[in-house]
């Protein structure tokens, strides 16, 4: 129930399949996102709660509830309210802070991790949902602190950054389509890419980048 | 103390030789002839690894022992008085420890700051936030230019926002000069501010209407311009905590952590050495990010209340209501020239707005592009009820370049000269090597071969054009800026300074500098950087970092080097005059004994050295001082050329191919001045294509504050780019480096207007070009064809 100032009704599906059935959107909706509904719900939050909870057989929250996570192999326990998404426990809870969140409604990618092998919005994930899932961040892409992945490495040579703030977003968007793709065309990564944004403008260095780590010549993006 | 130095000058193959006086305690400044083995060099960013692992900390990531999280009530109306707040409800929910309302009975634009809680978690306080009851009276506002301007217009500020009480940050620092309307002393009329008629860039000249009258051709157009908000990927945030002996300590996303910390020391009411403010990392700035205020404050004074440290930070649509945007311009612009091809006259009356602030001015390319005679500007600041603007990506430039190089087409169309020629002919009186980039454009775009000799002569749906356009910005530096240099017994060198690093590269170059006059390479450097106690340097602004910072870089290198080869000149028994430091830092006599850098370092008393170095003025003088920052005689040049399709049933532009050819001084590191300009190119595309802050006419409210209906350029958007860097040595600095960031983004949307005349014969002269307006402009061209 984060900021329920109006927004869009609907985004266009990012890459963002829903996990369990529960998402951060059908979970708003479900809490009633008419404004009637908002207002009902402002100020009486434990109390619809505790409605809910005689009539529903098993519900969670608000109380925080132990919540189990694999994240970049290893496990994390935390006690979080239902409402935290996936990005907010990764990156208050779990002081995993690599992972960014930039807009906090799925529309620009910065919050990207891999849940199995998908590319996810975090920020469009309620955490509760992830559990049982392999999450892997930014964090969780070099082998060790001395050995980056080949895809980190050809981000530093090509200058695939400047802030850095969309870059954990953009390299997990990047590392599932090597993963899936050997060999991706210039279209290709342009998809893979599609849904993250970056205000410095990296965005050629960032193909650039790909194309050098999955051993093809950057200079075909001069057309 | 001073001395005088041979320098060879100039570029490509234009040198010169001069003579220069330098200060004394100066190393031999780099020229045209000097080989370096670092600067000039593709090194990879020094923090790059930082940033690809997700280690780098930026100040949203920070999370200290104990922290609460801070929210901020913001005004949902344009214009309102506050009768009452109520906490009551917000002090009794869970997890809130502290709450604060503003002294503040009036708010101005919708997003102005009411009220502040902190609690232990971040649902906790927006849970308190949503609890505080604001009784708000809403009055009449105006929030777009044709409500603000007109005369029944409700005023939105009497006094302008400089006035006391006005309870608005006004934007500060090159915006504010630029539309400087206090130099004629400034005129109200409603919400309506001005006449300004010049500019720090420049002065009105000549004799306009004289020129427009013996002209053999005229143009005159209007040209309009919206909302671009800066959108930094890391919103505004700042944590703050309280240590015993009030002392205050700051983790900040400002980027200029010295500033910050005067304005907290103000605004608490404590001496500066009472307040801390670092940063490590700033997920971009572009601009904003100058000013602490309020949001820092805010944060500090919640931590007060709570003994807590608190961690405030903007959510994306309050970044995009209060955290600074570029105004809008409505430019009408008047063009005269003659048959042989000569400008002779440059008109423009400016109305802008940058909400309840000031600097909506875009006069900059007007008074610099063009060697024109007869110049006159008249700037106007229109007040509206919306967040204030601050400084952008160059303040004024991508609206005034956009309308000054389309309406420099314009004429040329009726003047029946090629753009190209024109340009060659009358904007390189004062940057001669416009001339060398014009001409390689010229050749990398295929101008001669691929553009239409008519506007809109291809046939079938899709057309396809090229376009030039001019870009021009300054030597802006900050003289008396310091870095210092310690070199430790192991070898180890680390440097300070105060400045930080949004993503241009700061440490990177500084690390250059440094490695360079050390024999080092520049990841052997470590950089510190963002911290109020270090020595004093600007933060990133006016793209001056590189040419301010690393001149004194180099000079603090070159002091501890001066140190360190006296003491091996001791241990060599040599005469230090007869020493070398070759590269990889070993130390040769003349009798080949020779030290390599650990042992020399290893001789440093008590362990280490340090030395501090300070940018002096270029070497020329300034051709304006104002205090703390200067502006040199060279212009930085620059000229782009686009290549776009336009699907003419759908109104769609496709930009397929920017060609830049850029002037940054000497290039410092052509890996990440690519970036830049590639940067500054995509930027101007994104706000030339696609931003634009939309306003509710009846509510006062911003309507698309996301990103899904505040559009960004993304990845399928992006043209070809090929950049073209073209030296220029001055000899104005002992290294040479000039800027960077701001002259990439000015020539972009003029470049790519031009381009859609050429492809359809239709002028754009609206912003964004969104499918609606090139529809509209097409419709337009049919009309004229008709009739």
């Amino acid at each position: 129930m984060r900021r329920r100032e109006a927004g869009p009704a609907e985004s266009p599906p990012h890459h963002n399949p829903t996990p369990s059935g529960i998402s951060r959107r059908s979970f708003l909706k479900g809490a009633g996102a008419s404004a009637a509904g908002l207002a009902a719900a402002r100020l009486s939050l434990p109390a619809v709660a505790a409605e809910e909870q005689q009539s529903a057989e098993r519900v969670l929250g608000p109380d925080p509830v132990p919540m189990t996570f694999h994240v970049n192999g290893q496990t994390y326990t935390a006690r979080l309210e239902p409402r935290v998404t996936l990005a907010d426990a990764l990156r208050e809870h779990l002081d995993l802070t690599g992972t960014k969140l930039i807009c906090d409604r799925g529309t620009c990618g910065g919050c990207t991790v891999l849940l199995d092998t998908d590319p996810v919005v975090s920020c469009m994930v309620l955490a509760i949902t992830a559990q049982g899932k392999e999450i892997r961040t930014v964090e969780g892409l070099a082998k060790t602190d001395d050995q980056l992945d080949p895809l980190q490495e050809a981000f530093i040579a090509h200058d695939a950054l400047q802030c850095g703030y969309c870059t954990p977003g953009m390299l997990m968007s990047c590392c599932a389509l090597l993963n899936r793709t050997a060999k991706p065309s210039l279209a290709e990564i342009k998809t893979a890419v599609s849904g993250n944004l970056c205000r410095c403008g990296t965005y050629p260095h960032v193909f650039a980048a790909v194309l050098a780590a999955s051993g093809q010549d950057p200079n075909l993006l001069k057309g | 103390m001073a001395r005088e130095v041979k320098l060879t000058i100039g570029y490509d193959d234009q040198l010169t030789t001069v003579t220069r006086t330098i200060p004394d305690d100066e190393p031999p400044p780099w020229d045209a002839t000097s080989a370096l083995r670092v600067v000039g060099r593709p090194v990879p960013r020094v923090d790059a690894p930082d940033k690809v692992t997700g280690k780098a900390k930026y100040t949203r990531d920070l999370k200290l022992p104990g922290m609460l999280y801070g929210v901020i009530v913001r005004s949902p109306h344009a214009t309102a008085r506050i009768r009452e707040v109520g906490t009551s409800l917000a002090e009794k929910l869970p997890g809130v420890r502290a709450v604060y309302v503003l002294d503040r009975t009036q708010v101005r634009f919708q997003g102005h700051e009411v009220a502040a809680v902190a609690a232990d978690t971040l649902e906790h306080a927006e849970d308190a936030a949503r609890a505080i009851t604001v009784e708000y009276e809403p009055g009449p506002f105006v929030v777009t230019l044709d409500q603000a301007m007109r005369e029944d217009a409700p005023v939105v500020m009497p006094g302008g926002p400089t006035a006391p009480g006005a309870n608005v940050k006004a934007p500060s620092g090159i915006v504010r000069v630029a539309a400087a309307w206090a130099a004629d002393g400034p005129t109200q009329q409603g919400n309506v501010f001005g006449p300004a008629r010049g500019s720090l860039f420049g002065k009105n000249r000549g004799d306009v209407e004289q020129a427009v009258q013996t002209a053999e051709a005229v143009v005159e157009q209007e040209f309009y311009t919206s909302v671009q908000t800066h959108s930094c990927l890391e919103t505004h945030a700042a944590i703050a905590y309280w240590e015993p002996g009030n002392r205050l300590v700051v983790h900040c996303g400002a980027k200029s952590v010295t500033s910050t910390r005067e304005e907290l020391a103000d605004h608490f009411g404590l001496p500066h050495s009472h307040v801390r403010v670092t940063n490590e990392f700033i997920g971009g700035h572009f601009g904003s990010k100058a000013s602490s205020l309020p949001y820092t404050a805010i944060a500090a004074q919640l931590a007060k209340q709570a003994g807590r440290p608190v961690k405030v930070a903007l959510s994306r649509k309050d970044e995009h209501l209060a955290g600074g945007n570029r105004p809008l311009n409505r430019m009408r612009v008047r063009l005269a020239g003659t048959r042989d091809g000569v400008l002779t006259a440059i008109d423009l009356v400016n109305h802008g707005s940058a909400g309840v602030g000031f600097g909506a001015g875009a006069s900059g390319p007007f008074f610099s592009i063009y060697d024109c005679a007869n110049v006159r500007t008249a700037e106007y600041d229109v007040l509206m009820n919306t967040g204030p603007g601050c400084a952008f990506r160059a303040p004024g430039h991508p609206q005034g370049a956009f309308a000054l190089e389309v309406a420099i087409d314009m004429l040329c169309e009726r003047l029946g000269q090629d753009p190209v020629e024109f340009r060659l002919r009358n904007s390189c009186g004062r940057a001669p090597w416009r001339a060398e980039e014009l001409r390689i454009g010229t050749e990398r775009i295929g101008w001669k071969e691929r553009r239409n000799p008519t506007a809109g002569a291809g046939t079938g749906p899709v057309r396809r054009g090229i376009g030039v356009a001019n870009s021009v910005w300054y030597s802006v530096y900050n003289p008396g800026a310091q870095v210092e240099v310690q070199l430790n017994k192991d070898g180890s060198v680390i440097a300070f300074t105060s400045t930080s690093e949004p993503g241009a590269g700061s440490r990177t170059v500084i690390a250059q500098a440094v490695a360079e006059e050390l024999g080092l390479e520049a990841n052997q450097i470590e950089v510190r950087l963002a911290n109020a106690d270090y020595p004093y340097s600007p933060a990133p602004g006016g793209s001056k970092l590189t040419n301010t910072v690393t001149p004194p870089a180099r000079q603090a290198a070159y002091r501890v080097k001066q140190t360190l080869l006296r003491h091996a000149a001791r241990k060599l028994d040599a005469p230090v005059e007869t020493l070398t430091l070759q590269p990889g830092g070993r130390i040769v006599a003349q009798s080949g004994q020779s030290l390599e850098w650990k042992q020399a370092c290893a001789l440093l008393p008590g362990g280490k050295t340090a030395a501090l170095g300070e940018r002096s003025d270029d070497y020329g003088g300034p051709a304006a001082a104002f205090p703390s920052l200067s502006l040199g005689h060279e212009l930085i040049a620059g000229v782009q050329f686009a290549e776009v399709t336009v699907d003419e049933r759908l109104g769609r532009v496709t930009v397929e191919k920017i060609v830049a050819v850029q002037d940054c001084g000497r290039v410092f590191n052509p890996l990440l001045a690519e970036s830049q300009l590639q940067g500054g190119i995509i930027n101007a595309l994104s706000f030339g294509l696609f931003e634009e802050r939309v306003m509710d006419e009846v509510e006062g409210r911003m309507l698309n504050p996301d990103f899904l209906f505040y559009k960004l350029a993304g990845p399928r958007e992006m043209p070809v780019i090929d950049t073209v860097f073209v030296n220029v040595y001055h000899g104005q600095s002992s290294t040479g480096a000039r800027n960077l960031g701001e002259p990439a983004k000015v020539a972009t949307i003029a470049a790519i207007v031009n381009a859609i005349y050429n492809a359809t014969g239709a002028w754009i002269t609206e912003l964004p070009i969104t499918p609606g307006r090139v529809l509209a402009a097409l419709e337009a061209r049919d009309r004229r064809a008709r009739a």
